[in-house]
């Protein structure tokens, strides 16, 4: 029985190739144009997509001409491919950015060094000021001690001043 | 991302007028033929000014080394 219904099918097709023909180009047409489609949607978004995005850096993704100077003085037209002038904005803006970092921690560190150097300079300065000024105190207390009781005070006293001020002798 | 503040080095100097060393004029005479009859007050007057003078010098001439190193070297003979 399933053989007779094979050889029936069989002879329908073979009376009826042309309309198979057709519908089997038919789907295949239909198939292909879904495909298209969607290929399309996809392109127009992307070309959008480039275009905030050459937007958003100053620069328009569409190919262009621009005047440049060539190196012999001359004024030359430059054509763009799509896209071109955008790219190089874009690696520009990246080599930027990583630069100016690199700059500005180097900047930082040596400022950071300086500043080390500079306090421990002064820590040696203040350090050193102060022991020469007690030393010069405790001279001072001496030699003001010994005129304690008459208050006359002879060069002994004058030279401790003198060293408790940090100033040479007058010479007169 | 973070917004990364760009730094640059600021050269400000303070006017020379300002960045002068601190000024050591001559002190007391210190000949052996000085005597001199001083009441305790005015002598402890005296060393009180000559302690403030010593310390307003070194830290008038430390200030000066802060922004310029090696401006007024801590014991740097005073001009006159």
């Amino acid at each position: 029985m399933i053989k007779t219904a094979l050889t029936a099918i069989a002879r329908w097709i073979a009376s009826e190739t042309g309309w198979l023909v057709l519908l089997a180009v038919a789907g295949v047409g239909a198939w292909l144009y879904v495909q298209f489609a969607q290929v399309r949607a996809d392109r127009d978004n992307a070309i959008h997509v480039a275009d905030v995005i050459c937007a958003g850096v100053g620069t328009g993704f569409a190919p262009s001409v621009s005047q440049e100077t060539s190196t012999n003085g001359k004024i030359v037209l430059v054509a763009h491919a799509r896209g071109v002038l955008c790219q190089r904005k874009v690696a520009d803006l990246a080599d930027f950015k990583a630069r100016t970092d690199e700059a500005t921690a180097a900047l930082l560190a040596q400022a950071l060094k300086e500043h080390d150097a500079r306090q421990n300079k002064d820590s040696a300065a203040a350090r050193a000021a102060a022991d020469a000024a007690r030393a010069a105190a405790e001279r001072m207390e001496i030699a003001d001690a010994k005129a304690d009781r008459t208050n006359i005070v002879d060069h002994e006293w004058f030279a401790a001043v003198n060293g408790v001020a940090g100033l040479r002798a007058s010479d007169r | 991302m973070k917004p990364v503040p760009v730094a640059v080095p600021v050269k400000d100097p303070a006017p020379a007028e300002l960045t002068r060393c601190a000024e050591r004029p001559q002190g007391l005479p210190e000949s052996k033929a000085m005597l001199a009859q001083i009441p305790t007050p005015v002598r402890a007057a005296i060393i009180r000014i000559a302690r403030a003078f010593a310390a307003n010098a070194a830290q008038l001439d430390r200030l000066i080394d802060w922004g310029a190193p090696g401006t007024c070297p801590a014991g740097k003979a005073p001009a006159k």
